[in-house]
């Protein structure tokens, strides 16, 4: 344990000392951003698709096939559903959890996965969508990019961005309804 | 006035109609009797009466004869009732308050369905099927300690079978909130919860026996005198981490995941509530080094955790992920805001005759001190283990600063709930001394108040939490994983062990005790049991005080000048508690407070 977290340590110094954050991060910026407005494009396309999406409330998140993110939305009884607590008092439902193991073997890194909470009779109030990155798979790097959508009778909302690995970004979008 | 409830249960549209219907009257209680369809009376049932908003709800027991009476109602005011006894449907009913004394009385129907009964258990029951499978004593230990660390398994939703990919990803998120598990036994646990929860095994388990008079029996007529009120408080977003009683009578919470005080005055019918936003100084959601994995619902960002009051009335708290200290003046409602010198994530406090803070740091193995009347700060950091936690706990400051460059896991593979040693509970000793735990350490240890030199004690069982002195001088420690607790002689050194006898055996993991000084009796917080539990020292007799409300998780325990025993509801998260909302609670042994009354609450 301790020579682990030494090397770890010892790595982690010589990282941060021989890095070009500023240039680095200007560069990895633009390509989140690029699958950000590429996984955009998808969603619209996935949203469209929602049946019943016109009388309730729908909340997608998109992500490539890299990363296992996980969509957390609160409603407005403070309760949140997520891929452990699949449904909420107040009606949200979860589909099913999209994981790494999830990917099809040949599946290609770019493709996009789509995870969904639903409330088909919304309660009015403030909901709080969060975004966590549990789970790199495979080609997984430090941050994975998001599109997320809300769809609600009939207007939608997106929000595009990234989430950094094991850092769950807690309010990613507040909306009121 | 004499009503009867009748013996089939209310359907739902006219239960619905009685809730919201009230009738307006004065009077201060009602009494009657709650029976059997076979007209047995019902002994130990729990008569809830709730009135106000935000609700108090006042619990009292029916006795030997089946008869109940509460006292101290508020007048004009409506109520809704509900009986509840392990083995029965809830009756739930609506009535108002009619004359001076006021009669209901009610019929219980038998569960027939084991389901139903099995999911009237407290989390302990459900808990011990899933410890009885494990054999091996490490994981024992590391399922005890870490996995009821902020919740209990109280409810449908954590009682749940889960695919063995979902269940890995709980506990990742678990140890990202520092309840790690070691990989070997992490791997096995989805299979141990999935097999323990599995209802074709568990309800049979659990519901052995469930028509037969022996099953659940009532709590003894001692526990049946005793007066429970809980006051809801906060929201469903809220976490009342500790609560205390100031000596005005006045009781304090603080809410760790809304930065907020509570103060609630019992001497008003319902209880007078007032909220004061503790200043967060712009920190963002976490805190100061916002961990990697927060509440979803959460406002936390200085998330105050523990409070005390002073010797000059203002209470002290800890602000856990502020790194901070406030201080609160309860004459002018006002809080100063005190910042700390080092450590990260101030806990547990007390202060001492010098009225002097004495406060643990959880993750970075410290003991703080301050002095407001000198400013004086110290940060003590506590002996490691070996010199290998002795670095990684100095490091974890750089680790924090790196975390946001490079990936970095100080856990070593989602154990570092396990492996950081944890300063955790404290308290004064009668000569002055300081004394904390160390939670996953196994140890206690003592500082000397003058000189900060640290001496450091293994305890002969595990996980010692929050602990306290009695006033003969012997220190009490509850072993949260150990079901125990113990005293320790601090002239002698030795320890003394007494088994919680909660049932079923091994299945109570005692967060806190607290000593009642002037009875010298020890109280417990059965926190998977939904219980407060008495030790008198001078018989050596255990009583447990079952509490009404399903999934109480409770982490600390004051008393009331008036012989009441207090503690909070802080399961995290709040929605799988009952009615989604925490309580603070009162616990009257004898039922003999007198209530605050009657008052008019249109």
């Amino acid at each position: 344990m301790f020579s682990r977290v030494m090397v770890c340590l010892a790595l982690a110094v010589s990282l941060a000392a021989c890095a070009d954050p500023e240039k680095e991060n200007v560069l990895r910026q633009h390509r989140l951003d690029a699958q950000s407005q590429k996984l955009s494009s998808i969603l619209g396309d996935a949203t469209a698709r929602v049946s019943s999406g016109e009388q309730g409330l729908t909340i997608q998140l998109t992500f490539g096939a890299d990363a296992d993110l996980d969509l957390y939305v609160t409603d407005p009884l403070l309760e949140t559903v997520y891929f452990a607590n699949h449904s909420g008092k107040s009606g949200g439902r979860i589909s099913d959890d999209v994981r790494c193991d999830e990917i099809q073997t040949g599946e290609s890194v770019d493709q996009p996965r789509i995870e969904e909470v639903r409330f088909d009779n919304p309660m009015p109030g403030l909901y709080r969508i969060g975004i966590d990155y549990p789970t790199k798979c495979k080609g997984g790097e430090e941050q994975a990019a998001f599109a997320v959508s809300v769809l609600h009778n009939g207007e939608q909302i997106q929000k595009l961005g990234s989430v950094s690995f094991e850092r769950f970004d807690v309010v990613v979008m507040e909306f009121e309804i | 006035m004499h009503k009867e409830y009748p013996i089939r249960l209310f359907p739902l549209v006219v239960l619905s109609i009685l809730l919201f219907t009230p009738t307006v009257a004065s009077a201060s209680g009602f009494s009657g009797l709650v029976k059997s369809e076979a007209e047995e009376p019902i002994v130990g049932a729990m008569v809830t009466f709730r009135f106000g908003s935000p609700f108090q709800e006042r619990t009292v027991f029916t006795s030997e004869d089946g008869r109940y009476r509460v006292d101290g109602l508020p007048a004009s005011t409506p109520y809704t009732i509900r009986v509840r006894r392990i083995g029965w449907h809830d009756i739930r009913a609506s009535e108002s308050t009619g004359s001076d004394e006021n009669s209901l009385d009610f019929k219980m129907i038998r569960h027939t369905d084991p389901a139903l009964v099995a999911a009237q258990l407290p989390a302990n029951h459900w808990y011990a099927l899933v410890l009885d499978q494990i054999t091996n004593e490490h994981e024992r230990e590391q399922m005890v300690r870490q996995c009821t660390y902020c919740h209990q398994q109280g409810n449908e939703a954590t009682r749940v079978q889960r695919p063995v990919e979902e269940w890995h990803k709980v506990l990742g998120l678990m140890a990202r909130m520092g309840g790690g598990l070691d990989a070997e036994f992490s791997a096995k646990v989805p299979e141990l919860f999935n097999s323990a929860y599995d209802p074709k095994t568990a309800i049979p388990q659990l519901t052995r026996g469930f028509d037969q008079p022996e099953f659940a029996p009532p709590p003894n007529a001692e526990v049946r005198r005793a007066v429970i009120d809980e006051y809801e408080l906060g929201g469903r977003a809220s976490m009342q981490h500790d609560m205390i009683v100031h000596p005005d009578g006045i009781a304090y919470s603080v809410d760790m995941a809304t930065d907020t005080l509570f103060r609630l005055d019992p001497s008003v019918p319902g209880g007078a509530r007032e909220s004061f936003p503790i200043p967060s100084a712009a920190l963002p959601l976490g805190g100061q080094d916002p961990s990697g994995a927060l509440p979803a619902n959460t406002s936390m960002r200085v998330g105050p955790h523990s409070l005390q009051v002073g010797a000059d009335g203002d209470v002290w708290i800890t602000l856990a992920v502020g790194n901070k200290l406030a201080r609160f003046d309860t004459v002018e409602k006002s809080f100063i805001i005190e910042d700390l010198p080092g450590g990260i994530y101030p806990h547990t406090l007390r202060i001492d005759h010098k009225n002097r803070v004495w406060y643990t740091i959880a993750v970075s193995n410290h003991v703080g001190m301050y002095d407001s009347a000198t400013g004086q700060h110290e940060v003590i950091r506590v002996p490691a283990r070996s010199f290998g936690e002795e670095v990684m706990l100095r490091m974890i400051p750089v680790a924090l600063w790196l975390r946001q460059y490079v990936e970095f896991d100080l856990s070593g593979g989602g154990g570092e709930g396990a492996s950081l040693p944890v300063p955790y509970g404290i308290d004064i000793a009668p000569d002055g001394g300081i004394w904390f735990s160390q939670l996953n350490a196994n140890r206690i240890g003592h500082i000397d108040p003058d000189t900060f030199e640290i001496t450091m004690i293994d305890t002969p069982f595990t996980a010692p939490r929050r602990m306290r002195f009695d006033s003969k001088g012997k220190l009490w420690i509850p072993g949260f994983s150990s079901n125990l607790i113990s005293s320790f002689d601090i002239e002698t050194g030795e320890f003394e062990h007494i088994e919680i006898p909660v049932e079923p055996l091994g299945s109570e993991t005692p967060y806190a005790l607290n000593v009642d000084l002037v009875t010298d009796d020890v109280w417990i917080c059965g926190t998977n049991s939904d219980s407060l539990i008495r030790y008198q020292q001078d018989t050596g007799e255990f009583t447990v005080y079952p509490l009404p409300t399903q999934v109480t998780y409770t982490r600390d325990i004051d008393f009331s000048d008036d012989g009441g025993v207090w503690t909070s509801n802080s399961n995290a998260p709040a929605w799988q508690i009952e009615t989604g909302i925490p309580r603070i609670i009162r616990l009257d042994v004898n039922g003999q407070i007198s209530a605050p009354l009657v008052g008019s609450n249109p």
